[in-house]
């Protein structure tokens, strides 16, 4: 809890914060909202929240709430907001559980919410030369739910055709998901996978990188021991 | 205006609650196959294990036959279990943190009319502990070499004796106090440097994270080793043996960090850790998931409450005295003829042989009547301090007085041939008695001096020798109150090996003695050890006074073991830790069942 306005207000004169919560002098500093109100902040990243700055505030009960109009959204950037709420005393709560991530994409739109990123994914050599990818899909809050993941690869050149997918697995739930590739020459390898919704939005790339030893190890000589 | 201050908490008002969300690694890999069946964590002696099912249900694409999976399923790989959570909201990125982490020690294969059942039993460090065996001691010299002499016990400060070494060695790339090669240079073991000992000298580094040696003796306060043996226990049993003498638990637990040993041993003290809430609201309120933990519970309340005496004994009490010594022989067979008294020249030597020879002390009474008449027993009040004593026989021990080198001066036999006026030493052989406080002659013939003393009757022999008295060192610490309406239940603890006492009487000659020949006498007194050795078991070992079983709502994978209980205001009281403040409820086993989606706790409730 903090009474951040009344110290504002008392040694600052009349500020921003002070003037937007209603605050006023009359033979002494009261706090007006006496139904308690909610607060809203912002900041580039939640550790980086400015509370020091109040956008605006609304009734504690309050469904909506809008950031004033002069507070610019920049394409291409990513703003978290916070509501924070001040009972009838002014006492405010110290918590980030109300929060909200705002992705303005290059158009200077909402950037559409994309699927999550795969979980831990592990790669394995089997039956010869084909290599494996096994990955786990966590619906976890996700925005959206992916309708298949699209597996990228180098072919052995170092350089991912993100125009040519390999193959499409579709997405069936939270469960383990597995791709087997088609025989393949001793040789580094790069592989991506990446989910993606039904609007065509993909979450971030994972990439594996894999060294593929045709060989077998040389086999080791079984010592002979006998009693003498 | 109203002086109402509003608290804000975030209250969840949704009911529908997402199953656990955990991944299992096997040997650092993704395990599609595996599925939780259970996890356990506890302490001493079953420690944390976590039993997995073979389930290809959530992997069909692999179609591993069953001969593969059990080749996958190596004893000894590792598993790991990690939660996953939301890393970054309001954004989404998906984290982990350990849950459960160790190896596989038993894989279970049934075959039967439903098919093949696999099952793996995965163990934390804790088994790899037991199987190894402590024995013999490392044995570092002042120059920085050590030894490891397997032949020798595992004791540290054996009856009470330092044998640590002064500094810390170096071996196998690591730092220790290590066995003393001279144990009379050396120091005292603390329990903490016991503790660092085990630690390092059984494991390489980077298999296990183990707590500094400054961590350790803050949680062991610093206490002093009193007669430690270990030899031959497995490594866990070992490190229980010194933990619970000072009511430090330990546990094994994964470690977040993505380098380094995968897990940390941790040394803790029950109901010191962390509050962890326990809440149920009240009958007729509308269910909150954010108010009511508990859905299942059963507690069982002992008769309480009880006062526990704690009575700590060490060992006898030694005391050093000089006992004059009285004829021990019938004054009837007394002769005059020296060659009688001769082995080598009387054959029936036997018949006469205590005469002139055997001094005893009398403790007994065995000598007051005739035909001896030496008067009443021997009083032992001025030398012990009491009366508390039984007449009954004992023997003579070595003096605690020492010479220069510090060596006892032994069975210190003094004789006058002037009936008491002066004393010398006694220099011609005699036996200690053993079956009785005395002394026999042993030489083949008396001296001239002796015989012609014991012809005139007045020679007289007197020794300086320990005596065992019949009372231990001992003290009492209750934990309540005593003569009041509460029973009493007394508690012993003796504990002779580790807590002495022995004393120079002012009944020996030496007592106070400044004669520059002597050296220090081997006094003791333990006293304040023993009290604090009790008065920390008393701490420690109060009774259980209820022990419940709980049972969560959903499955919580973040209790742990040795988290103190509380309950919020609102909530029930139904573990009694609002209204009672005398006592302090624990957790002490964690068993997260992934089957029915529920967490079960055994939790204590123990007087402070």
């Amino acid at each position: 809890m903090d009474r951040g306005w009344l110290k504002e207000a008392l040694f600052v004169g009349m500020t921003s914060n002070a003037f937007k919560l209603g605050t006023v002098l009359s033979c002494g500093w009261f706090w007006m909202r006496v139904g308690g109100c909610s607060v809203l902040y912002r900041g580039e990243g939640m550790e980086q929240i400015d509370f020091a700055n109040i956008l605006a505030v609304a009734e504690v009960d309050a469904s909506e709430m809008s950031p004033p109009d002069y507070v610019q959204h920049n394409s291409g950037s990513t703003y978290f907001y916070v509501i924070r709420r001040a009972n009838n005393c002014g006492d405010q709560e110290h918590t980030l559980s109300a929060a909200v991530k705002v992705s303005i994409d290059a158009g200077g739109d909402l950037a559409e919410p994309g699927p999550n990123n795969i979980f831990v994914v592990g790669a394995e050599q089997v039956d010869g030369n084909k290599i494996e990818l096994v990955w786990y899909y966590c619906p976890l809050e996700q925005k959206q739910e992916p309708a298949c993941f699209r597996i990228y690869g180098d072919s052995g050149t170092g350089h991912i055709g993100y125009e040519n997918p390999i193959t499409a697995i579709p997405y069936m739930g939270r469960k383990f998901y597995s791709y087997q590739s088609n025989s393949l020459d001793a040789d580094k390898y790069l592989f991506c996978i990446r989910a993606e919704d039904t609007g065509g939005t993909e979450s971030d790339s994972v990439l594996i990188k894999i060294q593929l030893d045709t060989e077998s190890p040389v086999a080791i000589d079984i010592l002979n021991a006998e009693c003498v | 205006m109203s002086n109402r201050i509003d608290f804000f908490q975030s209250t969840q008002t949704r009911l529908a609650l997402p199953a656990a969300v955990t991944s299992t690694l096997l040997d650092g890999s993704l395990c599609p196959f595996l599925e939780l069946v259970e996890i356990v964590r506890c302490g001493w002696p079953e420690f944390s294990w976590a039993k997995l099912a073979v389930n290809q249900a959530a992997y069909p694409d692999a179609s591993l036959t069953d001969e593969e999976i059990e080749t996958r399923l190596g004893i000894g790989k590792s598993i790991r279990v990690r939660r996953r959570f939301n890393g970054s909201p309001p954004g989404v990125a998906v984290h982990s943190f350990p849950v459960f982490e160790g190896h596989i020690e038993v894989v279970e294969t049934r075959l039967g009319s439903d098919g093949i059942t696999i099952e793996v039993l995965a163990k934390d460090f804790s088994a790899n502990l037991k199987r190894i065996t402590v024995y013999g001691q490392r044995v570092g010299d002042s120059d920085g070499s050590t030894l490891h002499l397997s032949g020798t016990d595992t004791v540290f400060n054996p009856d009470g004796k330092a044998n640590a070494t002064a500094e810390s060695i170096e071996s196998n790339g690591k730092s220790y106090k290590l066995f003393a090669v001279e144990p009379s240079a050396g120091k005292l073991w603390s329990y903490a440097e016991v503790i660092d000992y085990l630690l390092c000298e059984y494991f390489s580094d980077g298999q296990l994270q183990i707590p500094g040696i400054e961590q350790l003796r803050t949680l062991t306060d610093n206490q002093v080793v009193r007669d430690l043996d270990v030899t031959g226990l497995n490594l866990i049993d070992a490190l229980y043996r010194c933990c619970e003498r000072i009511g430090l638990e330990f546990k094994f637990v994964p470690r977040p960090e993505p380098t380094g040993p995968g897990q940390a041993i941790v040394f803790y003290k029950s109901g010191q850790g962390r509050v962890v809430e326990l809440n149920c609201q009240p009958s007729g309120e509308q269910l909150s998931i954010s108010k009511t933990d508990i859905v299942r519970l059963h507690s069982r309340k002992n008769f309480w409450p009880v006062t526990h005496r704690y009575i700590g004994q060490g060992d006898f009490k030694v005391y050093e005295a000089t006992f004059e010594l009285v004829k021990a022989w019938d004054t009837a067979d007394e002769d005059t003829d020296y060659g009688k008294f001769s082995p080598s020249t009387n054959p029936d030597f036997y018949q006469v042989k205590d005469v002139y020879r055997k001094w005893c002390l009398n403790e007994a009474g065995d000598y007051s009547d005739a035909p001896y008449n030496q008067g009443e027993a021997f009083d032992f009040s001025k030398i012990f301090g009491s009366s508390n004593f039984a007449r009954r026989r004992r023997r003579f021990w070595p003096a605690l007085s020492t010479d220069k080198q510090g060596k006892s001066l032994g069975y210190f036999l003094q004789v006058s041939f002037d009936n008491g006026l002066h004393w010398w030493q006694y220099l011609y052989a005699f036996n200690n008695l053993l079956d009785e406080c005395g002394v026999w002659l042993s030489s083949d013939q008396l001296d001239v001096n002796t015989w012609v003393a014991a012809l005139k009757g007045v020679l007289r022999f007197r020794i300086t020798a320990s005596v065992i008295s019949d009372e231990r060192l001992s003290c009492i610490v209750a934990d309540g109150p005593v003569n009041s309406t509460v029973p009493v239940v007394e508690q012993l603890i003796t504990v002779p090996r580790q807590f002495k006492y022995r004393k120079v009487s002012g009944q020996s000659i030496f007592a106070g003695c400044s004669d520059e020949t002597l050296g220090t006498p081997d006094e003791i007194d333990d006293s304040t050890m023993l009290y604090e050795f009790v008065r920390k078991r008393a701490a420690v070992a109060s009774a259980t006074g209820e022990t419940a079983s709980v049972r969560t709502a959903y499955l919580a994978l973040d209790y742990e073991v040795g988290d103190k209980v509380s309950a919020s205001p609102e909530s029930r009281d139904l573990l009694s830790c609002r209204n009672n403040n005398r006592s302090t409820s624990w957790i002490e086993r964690v068993q997260m069942d992934f089957r029915n989606q529920c967490t079960n706790l055994r939790i204590v409730r123990q007087r402070k």
